[in-house]
Parts: structure tokens; sequence; C-alpha cells
């Protein structure tokens, strides 16, 4: 305590700023010690060479940029993904995002685990390519298609298209992967706008019977006025306006009738369409180069941090015990 | 002498080394180098792994950028015309800061796919649309700023660079207010240092890139400012307060309100404690408070409500502004309701969450850290004398923490996850406070020393 007291009333504020080591100490610097410093500067610089030159993981990447179609409702997206239910939230992107916008509803699909399945189950040459990535099982290569630390899709949205990019540690391995999310996508998308348009024509089918149903009934009831096989008596009311009344009735249903009939063809239309969801605007081409810090990046930077490691080694030496300099 | 004799020395004894010592030093240098490289390596991986939720790719590539930033700025800190143990441990503290920057970091980036990081990141440097909120006029100011950064330093638009240099700007502001201590208090505390240096969550919230750091460093020069004016350095005094209200001002436009309503606030409870009302009888206001509330509820609630309905409604609407991961309801329905929720809102502010009010890694560690400070002041306000109570810059201090628990309660409640972000603001003061709290009798400051 009393050391600490003494140094404490030694460095006081006007003190603390002389003898200091400067910058101009280094003008007292021997030919000897700038020996040392580039010493130091050159065995680091030398040590990430070597990790980087031969130690390194090299990977690859290759990449595709999409961009969603408009023209498509928002809407049908929206009821797609709300299929999705907990896929999107195991995604972690339900909490992020507060607009939903197309690009963030396909970011969200892009980013699920089931989608990770299906690209997999899309392009099988996925399970072939396995070396020098070895999958244990099934499950580790899906595990690995969207892990973040391992091979795996990236996507990125930069409104208004969409990035995504598959980092592998083969060329061929990083074009399958950016493809089969690409089918997986297509795959998804055309195979969930078909079962909706499915459930609306048989919908619309269902309606059409009970409408034609009703129209029979209501022409039988007609006919039967007009005849004279329903008694004025039972009506309970005079026959003209009874008469009057089916008629509106039936010209009501008919119209009813020609409407739902246009809908079921245009469902019968759409439930057969294959339609593009989105547009591949760049498409996936087979990386030339790997990814990753460059070699002279990581030299210089082991260079950088062996330069001033030991330029703080020398003022350190110099200054005696870290205890003393620390003051505490 | 013997700090004399140490400067005449030789720089470094390699002069006087042989090839044997020489062999040693370039055989463990060569380890440490190897070592490097490898932990080096396998930190651009990790940062290339959990950057999948920023919107940038290829992030080892921008933390590359990032590493050489830190290392850049530490030669900065070496080179500065410092004190030698302040230098030395501002060192240590960068070291400590660059490890939670670019190391601790990157998992809770990674756990977070959605931060306000990302969103100056890509307005700021990628110079993306982004369709989220920009929030208000703060927001745009930094977007600007990083806009100019990224223009004139060569930071390559990298977010791990930019993260550096607002750590930087979060170590320059715990030197000002280390700076402001030893004025204050008129000798080196150095465990106050060491305590603002390696506090998780001080160290955690001034490195984020975002406007906490920039705030920080306002609060800091104002707090430099203040400690100048209790010297009677009125020069600097107001140099260093116009300048941190404005670096504040210019993130969060209310920090003028927070930084000059102390000054009006002091004197009142300089009155207060002058007529020696011991502090003890505060708990009586609390409760007329408390009731106060009630009874505007049921007996005047029904006539000030119809002049202020339209104000609870906006101040529903602020709090519901601050949604986010921790997110508590909290709906008044009348002025009553928001005056009987002000001393927990209050209290929520300075000093949660506590242990268990938030059960992941971010909120037990700030849990923890709020309840050791909590401890500390009831500590320091039980065993502070009323002398104390009187002293201007314990006053001070204490109308500015009161203020800004006013000011914050609605928010921090409302999301606690905001309150750990929010709470860097008021924590050196709070720091401060149990300093002066703590100070001896015979230091305490008088009014009558201060010359007006």
């Amino acid at each position: 305590m009393k050391k600490r007291a003494e140094i404490s009333a030694n460095e006081s504020i006007s003190d603390s700023f002389e003898g200091l080591p400067t910058l101009s100490e280094l003008a007292t610097l021997t030919l000897r010690h700038w020996f040392f410093v580039l010493m130091v500067t050159a065995i680091f610089s030398g040590a990430f060479y070597i990790k980087s030159r031969f130690f390194a993981t090299i990977r690859y990447e290759a990449k595709a940029i999409i961009m969603p179609k408009m023209s498509r409702s928002g809407s049908s997206m929206e009821m797609l993904l709300g299929q999705l239910g907990n896929l999107g939230a195991t995604s972690g992107f339900l909490s992020g995002v507060n607009a939903n916008t197309e690009l963030q509803q396909f970011y969200r699909l892009l980013t699920t685990r089931q989608m990770a399945e299906s690209a997999v189950e899309q392009e099988k040459s996925l399970k072939e390519i396995g070396d020098p990535i070895k999958f244990k099982d099934e499950e580790s290569l899906k595990n690995n298609v969207i892990s973040t630390t391992q091979n795996s899709l990236a996507v990125k949205i930069d409104s208004p298209v969409l990035e995504l990019r598959f980092v592998a540690n083969s060329p061929d391995l990083a074009l399958v992967g950016v493809e089969a999310y690409l089918k997986a996508l297509q795959f998804y998308l055309t195979n969930n706008i078909i079962t909706q348009s499915k459930g609306a024509e048989v919908f619309i089918q269902e309606r059409l019977a009970d409408l034609n149903k009703s129209l029979d009934q209501v022409e039988v009831r007609l006919s039967n006025i007009r005849t004279g096989k329903i008694s004025p008596a039972t009506l309970g009311r005079s026959v003209q306006s009874e008469v009057k009344r089916t008629e509106t009735e039936f010209t009501r249903l008919n119209q009813l009738l020609d409407l739902l009939t246009k809908q079921y063809e245009l469902a019968k239309i759409e439930s057969k369409r294959n339609d593009i969801m989105f547009l591949i605007i760049d498409h996936p081409i087979k990386p030339i180069s790997p990814v990753g810090v460059p070699i002279g990046k990581f030299l210089f930077l082991g260079a950088f941090f062996g330069f001033i490691l030991s330029m703080f080694f020398l003022v350190l030496r110099e200054r005696g015990s870290l205890s003393k300099l620390f003051g505490v | 002498m013997a700090d004399q004799d140490a400067h005449s020395r030789p720089v470094f004894s390699i002069d006087r080394m042989d090839s044997k010592k020489l062999l040693k030093i370039f055989i463990f240098v060569s380890l440490a180098a190897i070592l490097t490289a490898v932990f080096s390596g396998q930190l651009f991986e990790l940062a290339r792994g959990l950057g999948n939720n920023s919107p940038k790719f290829r992030m080892d590539e921008d933390y590359f950028w990032g590493v050489l930033w830190a290392l850049g700025l530490g030669a900065v800190i070496y080179a500065l015309p410092l004190g030698r143990v302040e230098k030395i441990w501002l060192l240590i503290f960068w070291a400590f800061r660059c490890v939670i920057t670019l190391g601790l970091m990157l998992f809770y980036e990674d756990f977070y796919s959605s931060l306000d990081s990302y969103g100056y990141l890509k307005r700021g440097i990628l110079a993306q649309v982004d369709s989220g909120n920009f929030g208000g006029a703060g927001t745009q100011h930094l977007d600007q700023l990083l806009i100019l950064t990224n223009h004139y330093l060569p930071i390559h638009s990298s977010y791990h660079a930019i993260k550096v240099i607002f750590s930087f700007i979060g170590l320059g502001a715990v030197f000002s207010i280390w700076r402001a201590s030893v004025l204050f208090f008129e000798k080196e505390n150095f465990r106050f240092f060491l305590i603002l240096g390696f506090l998780p969550s001080l160290t955690f919230w001034s490195s984020v890139l975002g406007k906490d750091p920039v705030n920080f460093l306002g609060g800091s020069l104002y707090i430099l400012g203040v400690a100048y004016f209790f010297k009677n350095k009125k020069n600097f005094a107001f140099f260093w307060i116009l300048m941190g209200t404005a670096i504040a001002c210019w993130v969060r436009i209310w920090s003028v309100a927070l930084f000059f309503l102390p000054f009006l606030l002091a004197p009142i409870f300089r009155e207060f404690f002058n007529r020696k009302i011991p502090i003890k009888s505060l708990i009586i206001p609390t409760l007329v408070i408390l009731l106060g509330g009630f009874y505007l509820d049921s007996w005047l609630g029904p006539i000030i409500e119809s002049f202020g309905r339209e104000y609870l409604e906006s101040l529903n609407r602020m709090s519901a502004g601050w949604d986010g991961g921790s997110t508590q309801d909290l709906i008044f329905n009348s002025w009553g309701a928001v005056l009987r929720f002000l001393p927990l809102g209050v209290f929520t502010a300075l000093f949660r969450p506590l242990p268990f009010d938030v059960n992941n890694a971010f909120g037990i560690l700030a849990g923890l850290e709020n309840f050791i400070l909590l401890l500390f002041t009831i500590r320091a306000v039980f065993k502070s004398s009323s002398l104390a109570w009187r002293d201007p810059s314990v006053l001070w201090c204490s109308s500015f923490i009161l203020i800004w628990g006013l000011f914050y309660a609605l928010v921090s409640y409302h999301n606690l996850g905001s309150a750990f972000r929010f709470h860097l603001q008021v924590l050196p003061f709070q720091l401060l406070l149990i300093l002066f709290l703590n100070r001896q009798k015979s230091k305490i400051l008088r009014v009558a020393e201060l010359k007006l």
C-alpha cells in the first residue's frame, strides 16, 4: 500500500507527462535493436506466410443473384410462408424482420432447414462429392449444408435482389450447392402453388355442384307453380308474385353459375401452370480461384504484428519490471 | 533518481547479449509467431463462419482489416503523449477491448440475426437500400459519419474495422472519465481506472457499431467539463461541457436536456439537504407520490386525462417504439398509472436487469453486474454522511442520475434488452456517485469553495 501511495504521489498529473516512452526514443535505438525488430518482423511474417500458403483451408465460392418476380401477388407468398410455421421461426429471422417484402420472405424460405434438406434431395451429387468433406451420414450432410462454420449457404438481401453464395472446399461442390438451392426453391414454390390451385379447383367444383342442385330445385319449383302442381293456398301469396320471386332467384343463381364456371376455368389453368416465381439475374458458374484472405495480406499482417510486438517489447524491457510500470 | 538512471541506461540490453541468449530469444519468438499465425488463421475462419447474419459476404476478409486497425490503433496509443503508467494500462485495456470486439462479439453477432449495427453497415458502409425504419435524426447523422469514415479512412468497407474504431472512441471516453476522476478526487485512483477499463458491459456496449460509443464519449467529455468546473477552471469547463453536449446531441438530441437539467435540479436538492432533512425522510415523498397516483386515478383522473389523453397515447407509442427480444408489455391507461409506475421504471432503468430477469448469457452477466452495482450503491448511500449530500458534485451527479432515470424509465422497462445498452450512458455517473459518497469528510467539496 505504501509503495502504491508513493508511486501515486510521484506520478501526479503534471509529472506523468515527463520521461515518457515516446517516439523520440526510437532515435536512441542502435543498429542492433533495429536488427532485432527486423528479425522478429521477419519471423512473424514467415510464420504467417507458411500458415496461409501451406496449412490454410482452401475454399471456393459460387454465387447467384435472384430477383423475386413482382407480378406475383405477395399474399400468395405469405400463405406459403404460413405453411412453414415454426420452420421460419427456427431460422431466427422472424424476430428480426419487420416488413413483409418479398425479398425478406425469400430470405426466410432459403434459410430454413427444410430448404437445406430439399437442396440435398434435389442434388444427389451433393452426397457424392464427399471428398474432401466426409459426411458421416445423411443428418451430418444436412447439417453441413446449413452450417454456419463449415460449407454453407449464405443469403444476403441487397434490395431489390437477393444474393446467394455457397462456400465449399471444392469448386464443383460450391457450384452444385448454389444450383441445388435454386432448384429446391423453385421446386418448393411451384409445388406449393400447384397444391394451392388444385385446392381452389376442388373447392369451386364442389360449390358448382351445390349451385347446380339449387338451380334444379328452383327450376322444378317454378314449373310446378306454372303447371299448378303447387296450389296457391300452400304458397301463402299470389301466384304472380311467387313466380316473379322464383324467376329472380333463378336468374341470380344462373349469374352465379356463370361466374363460378369462369373461376373454375381459371383455377384449372392455374393448377396446370408451372410458373417461375423468381428470375435468376446472375447464374452460378464454377469458381476458378479460392476465396479467403489472400496470402499477401496475411503476410503483411504477420509483418505488422511482428513489428509492433518487437517495438513494445523493446520499450517494456527498457522500463524494467512490469509491476513497477503498472504502479499498482 | 532511480528513474533517471533508467533513462540513462541503454534502451535495450540486447547490446550486451551473447549469441546464446539471442538464440533463445529467436526460438521463443519463432514459437510465438507460429502460435499466433495458427491462432489468427482459426480466428479468420471463426469470423467467416459466425458472420453469416451480417449483410456482408466474406467476413474473413472484412475481419483482416479489423485486426489491422486494432494493431494500428494500439500503436497510436503507444505514440500518445501520456503518462507511462496510464499508457501501459490503456494498452492493456485496448487489448481487452480487442478481445471483446474481435472475439466475443462474433458470437453475439451470430446469435442475433438482426442488429442495429447491421443497419448502419448497410446504409453507411455498403450504401444498400434498407427497407426497415431509418430511425430519427441521430441515426441519419451516424449514417453520414460512416459514409465519410469509409470514404476518407482506409477501412475498405470493413464492418470489423469500423467496430474497432468505435471501440477506440469508447476507450477515449473511458480515459476522459478517468481524467475527470483525477480532477474530482485530486489523486490517481487506479482501482477506478481498472473498473472503467475492465467492466464487461461498459467495454462491450462502448465497442459496438452504433450510437452508444459516440453518446458515451459525449457524456464522458461532459463529465470532464464538470470536473474542470468544480476545479474552478471555467474555460476548460465550458469547452468540454459544450463539446460533450454537442457530440451527445448529435446522436441523441434529448441529451441536451439530460446534461443541463441537473444544473437546475441540483440547487433544489441543495436547499433540501441544507435544511438537514434526513435522507430517510425521502420515503415519505415517495409514498406521497404513490398514493397521489391512486388518487389521481379515482378523483382527478378523468379531468386530467381529458387534457392529457393525447400525450398519454404518445407516451405509449414511444414506449412501444423500442421493441426487441426482451420486451415487456407496458400500456398506460391513465396518468396516475404513469406516476405509480415511475419508481419502478427509474429503478429498472438504473439497476435492471437483475439476475434472473433475462436468462441468456448477456442477461446473466448484466444481471450480476447490476446486482453488484446496486449493493455498492446501497452501501454508499447508507454509509454516507449527511455532509456528503451537500457536496455540489454529489448533488450534480445524483440529479443527473435521477433525471436520466426518469427519461429512460419507460423505454428501459419496456425492453430490458435496450436497458443493457442505455445503461452505458448513466453507468459512469453511478460509479462516480459511489466514489463521491465514500469520500472522506475532510475531502467533501463545499459550495463556498466554488467560484460561481
